[in-house]
């Protein structure tokens, strides 16, 4: 048995319920990825609204790691960061009026749901665009585009292809699923939502975009 | 009548938050589509990253027999867009 010394420090409370949500926030990525029907039912079922702060956090860290690599640190801080802060704001936006647009169409095919629910769940479809954004801007630093035509151009595009098309379709599952559980829609509903959706984000995404943080 | 350990309301609590989870939802109907829908959802329902990356091979395996080696392009647009 340990003998007390008398100088323990007590962990404050507040980094107790911190470390818990990391860890529940980390829980659940491990869940849209391997279960991601299980998962979304649960978000679907319990609050879990304060998780989103991470995903903002990361969404900010993300930002400004990609507007280093795009300004280079010798153009100075500020650029830096009032790139990163343009580019964070015109990402919520952009995140919002998707949100709520998917959210009003989802009404007027008799979806039931909370607006709340169905941003908590939408906010976990950021997780793949996450992901491949990461990855993409690690790439872009590891090995800068263009890519040749040699074996090792050719295995690593394969490599790379594959990766985004994974992302796509991992995004696409969270899609469907975040209609699904939050509005209760059936996949006919769903697709007829898609249907219109879809050409519309097409157009924003070639208007503004190579590839849409959405 | 027997009480209920307090062992045997916990897993009654859990079976009765089990079977609101799954009854939240109203089953698929989509026709003769149906057990096509089922099967295909149930690779997507538990480590569906197994058939995402057997899919992604696939697609890029198509790729590169449609446009040859210039299916490259292709990766540099992309690597381009974050």
């Amino acid at each position: 048995m340990a003998l007390s010394t008398g100088t323990e420090v007590a962990v404050p409370s507040t980094l107790i319920f911190g470390f818990k949500q990391v860890f529940v926030f980390l829980k659940l990525c491990w869940g849209c990825l391997n279960k991601p029907y299980e998962t979304y039912r649960k978000l679907s079922l319990y609050s879990f609204s304060h998780q989103l702060i991470f995903i903002l956090f990361i969404m900010v860290l993300y930002f400004l790691a990609a507007s280093t690599i795009k300004e280079g640190l010798a153009d100075g801080k500020l650029n830096i960061v009032v790139a990163s802060f343009k580019a964070t704001l015109v990402t919520l936006f952009t995140f919002l009026v998707t949100a709520t647009t998917l959210y009003l169409l989802g009404k007027l095919f008799t979806g039931k749901g909370s607006f709340f629910t169905f941003l908590t769940l939408w906010s976990f479809t950021l997780l793949p665009t996450l992901a491949w954004f990461l990855v993409t801007a690690a790439f872009y630093v590891l090995l800068p585009p263009p890519r040749t035509t040699s074996i090792s151009g050719q295995v690593f595009s394969a490599f790379f292809i594959a990766f985004s098309i994974g992302c796509l379709i991992w995004k696409l599952i969270l899609y469907y699923l975040t209609l699904r559980f939050s509005l209760r829609l059936g996949t006919i509903k769903i697709t007829a939502v898609s249907l219109i959706v879809g050409p519309l984000l097409v157009i924003y995404a070639l208007l503004f975009y190579k590839v849409p943080f959405i | 009548m027997k009480q209920l350990s307090k062992k045997d309301k916990q897993i009654l609590e859990l079976m009765r938050k089990k079977q609101v989870e799954v009854s939240n939802l109203p089953t698929q109907e989509l026709g003769i589509l149906t057990p096509y829908y089922k099967n295909l959802v149930s690779y997507f329902k538990v480590q569906p990253w197994k058939g995402i990356i057997l899919l992604a091979i696939f697609i890029v395996v198509m790729f590169r027999l449609i446009f040859g080696p210039s299916f490259v392009k292709l990766a540099t647009l992309l690597q381009a867009g974050f």
